[in-house]
């Protein structure tokens, strides 16, 4: 799927700064080197991105947009399911152990 | 409204976050496992959605927080957007040098809410199905995707967060839904 980018809105220096290393941060940031893709968009209703977004949108907009809107009812289920995931319980343990040892 | 909006880190939680950081310093290590504790799930949340691994994502929350104890003392501000970025370089790191062309969420331990198996099946095509479109995206569509759909922030706090602005952050989360409608639709819609 790794494509190069033909996409003009993709360009680096179209975006607003990437996130700058924060003065205090211990990493350096590393740029987005994304092998960009060329976005084929899809024409997604302006209500369903409202919708998406939060916002207050008329049921029969969404009704106007019903398969989109029913598609991406389907990936809110999706994501609402990867937004409750936890952290290995181990995990914590694992990195004051790590940490400890580092001492 | 399908998202679950994350409230700004108020002031009371900056100031008990320097307050645990200043034990740390002061020689408490174990304070540092409170830290851990109330972040660790957005960054990991992050993290799998940035690699699609549970496991590549364990390891970049353990390196990063291993390095935000060693660099403890260089907090200014928030932590919780400080180590974000810690965890966010480790990602785009990650993405730098391993291109995955298949995804799969193994760990799931949460209940699939699902009424019959053919739903379920149909939950488990969608989930592979939207790991290989995300995985086409560029990082910046990703992460912008990822925090607004599977963390739940707010514009606002993304732009806190990327240092950007919320403008510019709408476009990446649209462009990233049409595209994945795009990737998506000819089998979904």
């Amino acid at each position: 799927m790794m494509r190069e980018n033909l996409d003009p809105r993709e360009a680096p220096l179209s975006e607003p700064k990437a996130p700058s290393a924060d003065a205090h941060a211990p990493a350096q940031e590393p740029t987005l080197t994304d092998r960009e893709v060329p976005l084929a968009s899809a024409q997604t209703p302006e209500a369903i991105h409202q919708w998406l977004d939060g916002e207050k949108v008329a049921e029969e907009q969404l009704r106007a947009a019903d398969k989109a809107y029913s598609f991406w009812r389907r990936v809110e289920q999706e994501t609402d399911r990867r937004s409750r995931m936890k952290t290995p319980s181990a995990l914590s343990g694992e990195i004051m152990r790590a940490i400890t040892k580092d001492k | 409204m399908p998202t679950t909006q994350t409230p700004p880190t108020p002031e009371g939680q900056i100031d008990a976050d320097q307050a645990i950081i200043d034990r740390v310093l002061a020689g408490e290590q174990g304070a540092f496992s409170l830290l851990i504790a109330r972040y660790s799930d957005p960054l990991y949340r992050h993290a799998v959605g940035m690699t699609g691994s549970p496991d590549d994502a364990a390891d970049i929350l353990q390196n990063s927080f291993i390095k935000a104890f060693q660099h403890l003392a260089e907090v200014r501000g928030r932590f919780d957007a400080w180590v974000f970025r810690i965890v966010a370089n480790g990602c785009k790191d990650w993405l730098k040098n391993i291109r995955r062309t298949h995804l799969s969420y193994e760990e799931d331990d949460q209940p699939s809410g699902y009424e019959n198996p053919e739903e379920e099946l149909d939950r488990g095509e969608l989930r592979g199905d939207l790991d290989e479109a995300l995985s086409a995206l560029p990082a910046s569509l990703r992460e912008a995707f990822v925090m607004k759909h599977v963390e739940g922030r707010s514009y606002e706090e993304m732009a806190e967060l990327l240092e950007t602005s919320v403008g510019a952050l709408k476009m990446r989360v649209h462009r990233a839904r049409e595209a994945l409608q795009k990737l998506l639709e000819e089998r979904y819609l």
